[in-house]
């Protein structure tokens, strides 16, 4: 009964699910309407040149979706893109198309590159596509193209073989290290090196030992290479080998560092043991590399013992040493660290500081704050960082203790930090250097206020932002009270506590403080307030209500500014609701483009002067509608704004050309005839192309 | 011979505006970051971009007496919190092009407001973007007013928002690459207590960034 009953509920789910999908289901496209969609857009992307728009890209981007999920169609594609490349498009167009081609590729495009590839016009076009192929018919035609194509395509393909570690190539690439041309040879010598088999490690091998000069020392970095390969194929005891006998050759400075840290990488030896083996040997040149291997020390190891054991090293050495040792979290070296960061190098001071973090306590507090009061710069901002960092509970309280005994530069420093540590505990203690006598503690007071205090601090906060003492504090206080109220959940009525307030300030800039606040709350709760306020006695005021309902997150406040720019016979408040208009309209998604462009329109006609119209033009330049572009086309009489009406035309025919080629298309061969740009009639005739090719 | 009295006055007259001038002003010395890449990319597409900048990188002579004045002054900028950084890395003296020592904004049109808390002559204004990559940064603007609202009295120092998307007309500066070297922007001794600067994502991202910003002036008499 039960097997029954759970075997209907499957059968129901099953339907139930299938029904739900069902739409969906029938949304698949077929495979020739894919194709179809595919063709139109490679007829747009072959005028694509790299600074004009991409208006299409959004439709390749879904249509490719698509093709990879539809084998049909993505042979299909293949072989479109295949002759979308040996076509007259533009190279931008070429460059776009190959990206993707490169991701779809078969074997079926190799004859056709392989072709191209011996072009040198299309060699780098080819390659950046066969090179992408996994099979092993493209190495194959990369391997026959080499020795018939020109120096630079050479270079790029011997390139591309060490990239797809083409094995078969070894034997091909190892004819041509000894190539008098260099640009060649150190390719293959590279390529041998990425390629990474034994074959290929013997090759470098002899070659290291045969050729003379720079050439040796890029065979052996090479040999290195194949040496790090056979640690990342687990072959260790291998590259072990490669490595010492690299290091033994005493080659330049900079392969030993490479070979003694791939010693380190594929030893079985005890990593401690290692680096006091190496340093301990008279290698100079080579120690500072070695120092950089304690970084890579496993946490559980005590690298602490390589100072008891090492002596002698330069004082630049024996820094680098304490550093690291540091930064591994061994506080043995605290004395040395901040003989570190008192170096003259600041290099070392800046590394000192980094490392403090890790091994730093509470009686390291007063040292950083005063670090981050007196340093510039990147110093300053390490000092900082670390000093909000060091961890530990005793770290916050030890901060929060010293503030009280601290001169003025260290106790803002310290408060500071009180909202980088995130301390919860300190908004009462904030509150109180809020009203400090010195302007620098309040400031960073009211800051880490803005960052520690919860939605239920807010009415002190507010009195904070009520009591500041100077601009600057107020407008502080005001980026803080904000932040607050963005702690608030979603739906919370966050401006609560301001209008609670609002009736009792006379103060017009306190009064200007919140209504800008109210306006970044954007709560249409709000909006009757802030309309009051539009007619408040000073003009300031209004002006900041103004303000306000421009940055507002919807449109709602669309009415009140066109009724102020319409209106008002005050320039100051007529161009700020003029702006706030246009940019609530061109914000409004409930408006059509049709729509849109009438209230643009309207408001180009209550504009009051130039300025203000190229301002409104801006906003004709978003509009995506025949109204809109012919209204542009009209303004080429007004002299004052040609430039600006020639670069509306230009944007919205762009983005209008996709939904009415044909009345775009009209509109802009009458611009033809009446501007005298040049560069303007090269577009339109750039884009009237790609219309035509639609 | 009255005439050559007069010929001879006038010279003088003009001779000793010229030493006047001459004494007055003195060549703006701009201390560089390190560069952070070299060479130009070849690959950058980029339409009415500037490649001579470092050949015809002009000289600036500003009054004795001008110094940093955005120094520390207090910074407004346009959307949310900023994304990294804080506001304050703008004017903090450090141009180098590393981590920390830039601020990045959301993406899109923003701009950064400078109140300088007085009015000032304002000479040359230095700007660094983000300049550890050849990046170009798109529809930058600077403009210098006494008005917060830069609604009267508005100068626009420089432009290259040359189809006019930010709404400040279509301007004919050109594009740049970001280096080392910044931007430096003729202020022509005009007066103004706000700078405001603008820009529209770049090559790389639609994001903004701002490493440092200096200007150069002296306190309005």
């Amino acid at each position: 009964m039960n097997i029954r009953k759970t075997n209907s509920l499957v059968l129901l789910l099953s339907l139930f699910f299938v029904l739900t999908n069902f739409h969906a289901l029938c949304q698949v496209r077929p495979t020739k309407d894919i194709i179809t969609g595919m063709e139109k857009l490679l007829t747009i992307i072959s005028g694509y040149e790299y600074d004009k728009s991409r208006v299409w890209l959004q439709d390749f981007q879904n249509i490719m979706q698509e093709i990879y999920k539809d084998p049909e169609a993505l042979k299909g594609t293949e072989k479109l893109m295949l002759q979308f490349i040996q076509s007259d498009a533009t190279p931008a167009g070429k460059q776009f198309i190959c990206k993707h081609l490169g991701t779809i590729a078969t074997k079926k495009s190799v004859p056709v590159l392989k072709v191209m590839l011996m072009d040198e016009n299309t060699a780098e076009m080819a390659l950046f596509v066969i090179e992408k192929i996994p099979d092993p018919a493209a190495g194959k035609a990369m391997r026959n193209s080499l020795p018939h194509a020109d120096e630079k395509t050479q270079v790029a393909i011997i390139n591309s073989l060490g990239i797809r570690r083409d094995v078969k190539s070894v034997n091909l690439l190892a004819k041509i290290i000894c190539e008098t041309n260099p640009l060649i040879s150190e390719s293959a010598l590279s390529a041998l090196g990425a390629i990474g088999t034994d074959e290929a490690a013997d090759i470098l091998k002899s070659a290291s030992n045969i050729l003379t000069g720079d050439k040796k020392w890029l065979a052996m970095d090479a040999w290195l290479k194949c040496a790090d390969r056979f640690v990342v194929d687990s072959n260790p005891a291998k590259a072990l080998i490669i490595y010492k006998e690299v290091f033994n050759a005493r080659p330049p400075a900079f392969l030993r560092k490479a070979a003694v840290k791939g010693m380190y990488t594929a030893t079985d030896e005890d990593p401690v043991d290692f680096i006091i083996k190496h340093l301990k040997s008279d290698e100079p040149d080579i120690l500072p590399a070695i120092i950089s291997l304690i970084y890579k020390v496993p946490e559980n190891l005590n690298a602490g013992r390589i100072l008891n054991e090492i002596t002698g090293l330069s004082e630049t050495d024996q820094l680098r040493l304490f550093i690291a040792i540091a930064s591994r979290g061994d506080r043995s070296v605290h004395q040395a660290l901040i003989e570190a960061i008192n170096n003259e190098d600041p290099e070392f001071r800046k590394a000192g500081l980094k490392a403090l973090a890790r091994i730093g306590n509470s009686s390291d507090i007063l040292f950083l704050a005063e670090k981050a009061s007196t340093l510039r710069g990147t110093e300053r901002d390490i000092a900082r960082e670390s000093l909000y960092t060091i961890s530990g509970q005793e770290v916050d309280q030890a901060i929060l203790s010293a503030i009280e005994h601290s001169d003025t530069k260290i106790k803002t420093e310290l408060i500071r930090s009180i909202g980088d540590r995130n301390i919860i505990s300190a908004t009462s203690l904030l509150l109180k250097y809020s009203e400090d006598p010195e302007q620098g503690v309040r400031v960073e007071s009211i800051e880490s206020l803005g960052k520690i205090a919860f939605p239920d601090d807010l009415p002190e906060m507010i009195r904070v932002l009520v009591n500041a003492q100077t601009e600057r504090e107020r407008k502080i206080a005001e980026t803080a009270v904000h932040l607050v109220t963005l702690k608030m959940p979603d739906g919370a009525y966050k401006s609560k506590d301001i209008l609670a307030i609002l009736p009792t300030v006379n103060d017009p800039a306190i009064l200007n403080s919140f209504i800008s606040i109210l306006g970044e709350i954007g709560d249409d709760r709000d909006l009757s307030v802030l309309r009051d306020y539009l007619d408040y006695e000073v003009p300031d005021v209004q002006l900041a209500a103004i303000r306000a309902l421009s940055v507002w997150p919807n449109a709602a406040p669309k009415e009140d500014l066109k009724t102020i720019a319409e209106t008002t016979e005050d320039p100051r408040k007529h161009s700020l609701a003029l702006r706030g208009y246009i940019t609530v309209v061109e914000a409004d998604n409930n408006l059509s483009e049709d729509q849109k462009f009438n209230e643009i329109r309207h408001a180009f006609d209550i504009a009051a002067n130039t300025d203000e119209q190229k301002i409104v033009l801006s906003g004709l330049g978003k509009t995506i509608s025949v109204e809109a572009l012919k209204f542009a086309i009209k303004l080429l009489d007004k002299k004052e704004l040609v430039p600006e009406a020639e670069a509306a035309i230009m944007l919205i025919a762009s983005d209008l050309s996709w939904a009415n080629p044909r009345e775009t298309r009209e509109e802009l061969k009458k611009v033809l005839q009446l501007t005298k740009n040049e560069e303007l009639k090269r577009d339109i005739e750039e884009l009237l192309d790609i219309l035509s090719k639609r | 011979m009255t005439r050559i009295f007069i010929f001879l006055a006038v010279c003088f007259s003009f001779i000793s505006v010229f030493f006047v001038r001459a004494q007055d002003l003195q060549r703006l010395e701009i201390s560089y970051p390190p560069p952070m890449y070299i060479g130009t990319p070849k690959d950058m597409e980029v339409e009415r971009l500037e490649r001579t900048w470092e050949l015809n990188r002009p000289v600036f002579y500003v009054p004795e007496g001008t110094y940093n004045v955005a120094r520390d002054k207090w910074i407004e900028s346009t959307g949310e919190e900023p994304v990294i950084g804080n506001l304050e890395l703008i004017n903090d003296g450090d141009k180098e092009g590393v981590e920390g020592s830039y601020v990045e904004l959301g993406s899109g049109h923003q701009y950064i407001t400078i109140d300088l808390e007085s009015s000032f002559n304002i000479y040359a204004i230095a700007v660094w973007h983000y300049h550890s990559k050849a990046r170009v940064y798109y529809d930058i603007i600077v403009q210098i007013s006494d008005d917060p609202d830069f609604i009267v009295d508005v100068q626009t120092l420089f432009n290259n928002d040359y189809d006019n998307s930010s709404g400040y007309g279509a301007g004919e500066d050109p594009n740049y690459i970001e280096t080392n070297e910044g931007r430096i922007i003729d202020g022509r001794g005009f007066q103004a207590r706000f700078v405001r600067l603008h820009s529209n994502g770049n090559t790389d991202n639609d994001l903004n960034h701002y490493t440092e910003v200096e200007i150069y002036g002296k306190p309005a008499d």
